[in-house]
């Protein structure tokens, strides 16, 4: 009863849109008009022409979600193991990268990345280089690099709340049974924030799967991610079934790759010795 | 091997501008049953835990089997602790945590399981080796902590507030099988309690600690017959305290003489309730007025109030063979047996 206006809300302006977005797949573009028809023939034409670009999106978040989450733990650990006091100053300085907002982030590793950006400038300057690095901007590093730092404070969070939930005793008591601290966080800490990892995967891999706008900012002309087609499916080309149909798609694809990582840190993490 | 199983030499545990615990010695021997009593804030977790070296002691050494192990952390220490909150791995099975430690210490799989089902017979879990803990009572999750630092091979188990969280029932229950756990495998515990039931039933050892210190260290019956300061007494047992004046060595009261050194001054004389008789052929015996009486189940309690108002707690057994009565408002005369008799600090 109590949540009958979430699922309403949530119907109204969820549920229903991607409904319609659904039925809209099957239906045709004919003479410039949508027209309601039962056919998987925008689905077939994905497939041919667009294939490519969706596993290339999937494989592009698929390491930004890894990197993420592998850098948002480190971090995490930090603060709620190592740092004591300093750890809260450590938590500040990540949060406030939220308040940079989303284009800043871009245009500001747009001027780091560049030729003439400071990274090249640093490693000139230190002597690693004699040339700056081209690859740097206008690349799928330059992608992974933004939406990384991007998703960072989102993954941050979850992890977080994920260890501050575990408690000391169990920690102590495997120091005391003999475990170093590596096998401490691997035996103990890891299973037990199972779901805020994964939590932190999945938002750090569905936002840069939809995204359009990073990759046509710092991507460059050869990267496209499956954000752009849909756009351009819709806005470019008019034609909403064939971009609904590609977005179902990738939809499905993350809905498989997330259910092959929740699996597989399940299998990882659930102790399986000793019966 | 001589010497002491553990020894302590002026440990000591200062937070920031908190004395936790004041330099101390204590030595432990090997099969002893120990208890750390005091109530709660005294220093006794901050102790037991510098004993398993999960805190660094501001001050003193700490050797165990004649090694110095002060500066070893817990996973090298010979010593398992069963924590307050027991602490139990909450993604592993009742299996897995015990197995964890022979794991981790290498031992081969097939000694794992071996050990394992050794422990889960001795601690009555073989029924729930594959459920996790959440699955478990209150009593079950003790069992596995205790089978989990157990199955390590401990010189010496520690134990913090181990029964604290359990009710009353399962409790006593618990203290029996500690009991028998103690004797069946003979190791040397050390628990920490602010239950001076509990300490008495289970240890051959009491350490009484106030404040940081310890304030008195013997058997069950030592410290409970003869304690050795006002605190002692009151916190050990029921007790009644009468003032009286030391002179020349002596404690003049009730019409006898107490043998009690020291100078000369106000003290308290000590005695159980269940040391005071109805018996007037006492050579110490003191006159007052029976208050109330109340039956208690295996024993009854009297209160008598003397000439100077102090009240007296007397405790008689209320079987069949036990005597007559006196009215309540009726004139008695208490005896105290001397030997029964403790001289305290007032
Ligand atoms: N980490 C700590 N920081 C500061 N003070 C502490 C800390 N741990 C314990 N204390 C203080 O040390 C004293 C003894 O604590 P503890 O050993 O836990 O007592 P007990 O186990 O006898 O109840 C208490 O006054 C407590 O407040
Ligand atoms: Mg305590």
């Amino acid at each position: 009863m109590g949540l009958t206006p979430a699922f309403a809300v949530f119907g109204v302006f969820f549920a229903l849109p991607m409904a319609y977005l659904l039925v809209v797949t099957f239906w045709r573009i004919r003479r410039y008009r949508l027209t309601p028809d039962f056919t998987f023939a925008n689905y077939q034409n994905v497939y041919g022409d667009y294939l490519h670009a969706l596993v290339f999106t999937i494989v592009i978040a698929f390491v930004i979600a890894c990197i993420t989450t592998l850098l948002a733990f480190a971090i995490a650990y930090l603060i709620r193991f190592r740092s004591g006091l300093f750890g809260q100053v450590i938590l500040l300085s990540a949060l406030a990268t939220l308040f940079g907002g989303y284009l800043v982030k871009i245009y500001a590793w747009k001027a780091m990345l560049g030729a003439q950006g400071s990274v090249n400038l640093l490693l000139i300057t230190l002597g690693l280089i004699d040339q700056p690095i081209e690859w740097l901007l206008y690349s799928p590093t330059a992608v992974i690099l933004t939406l990384v730092h991007f998703m960072l404070p989102f993954a941050l969070l979850p992890i977080l709340a994920g260890l501050r939930g575990i408690s000391e005793a169990p920690l102590e008591a495997a120091r005391d049974l003999g475990a170093g601290p590596w096998r401490i966080t691997k035996d103990i800490v890891l299973p037990q924030c199972r779901t805020s990892l994964f939590a932190a995967f999945t938002l750090s891999f569905l936002i840069p799967a939809g995204d359009y706008v990073t990759p046509r900012l710092v991507g460059g002309t050869e990267t496209f991610m499956v954000g752009n087609f849909i756009e351009n499916l819709f806005i470019g080309r008019m034609n909403a079934p064939m971009g609904a149909a590609l977005a179902f798609s990738t939809l499905l694809a993350c809905a498989l790759v997330l259910l092959f990582v929740n699996w597989l840190l399940k299998r990882v993490f659930t102790p399986k010795w000793g019966h | 091997m001589s010497g002491p199983l553990l020894r302590l030499d002026t440990i000591s545990k200062t937070y920031r501008d908190v004395t936790a615990v004041h330099p101390l010695d204590l030595e432990v021997g090997r099969g002893d049953f120990l208890a750390l009593l005091g109530p709660s804030g005294c220093g006794k977790t901050t102790l037991l835990r510098m004993i398993g070296g999960f805190l660094p002691p501001t001050t003193g050494r700490v050797e165990i089997e004649g090694r110095d192990v002060t500066a070893l952390g817990p996973e090298k220490r010979n010593t398992n602790m069963v924590f307050q909150g027991y602490g139990l791995f909450p993604h592993m099975t009742v299996a897995q945590n015990i197995g964890y430690g022979p794991k981790i210490a290498g031992r081969d799989p097939e000694q794992i399981d071996l050990d394992v089902v050794r422990m889960l017979n001795l601690v009555h879990l073989n029924a729930v080796a594959d459920r996790l803990p959440a699955a478990l009572s209150g009593g079950q999750q003790q069992r596995v902590a205790l089978a989990r630092a157990l199955v390590m091979r401990p010189a010496i188990l520690l134990l913090d507030e181990p029964l604290a969280a359990l009710d009353l029932k399962l409790r006593k229950a618990m203290q029996d099988e500690l009991k028998a756990l103690h004797k069946a495998i003979g190791g040397t515990f050390i628990f920490v309690t602010h239950d001076q039931g509990e300490a008495i039933d289970l240890a051959n050892r009491i350490v009484i600690m106030e404040a940081g210190r310890i304030v008195q260290q013997g058997t069950p019956e030592d410290v409970y017959r003869r304690p050795a300061s006002r605190f002692v007494a009151s916190f050990v047992g029921d007790a009644n305290m009468l003032p009286a004046r030391r002179v020349g060595a002596e404690v003049a009261i009730g019409g006898g003489r107490l043998p009690a050194p020291g100078v000369d001054g106000d003290v308290l004389v000590v005695i159980r309730p269940d040391d005071v008789t109805l018996d007037a052929t006492c050579p110490i015996g003191l006159d007052g007025t029976l208050a109330e009486c109340r039956f208690m189940g295996p024993y009854q309690r009297l209160t008598v109030t003397l000439a100077d108002g102090t009240q007296v707690i007397v405790h008689r057994p209320s079987g069949a063979d036990a005597a007559p009565l006196p009215g309540v408002g009726d004139a008695v005369r208490l005896g105290l047996p001397p030997a029964a008799c403790s001289v305290v600090a007032p």
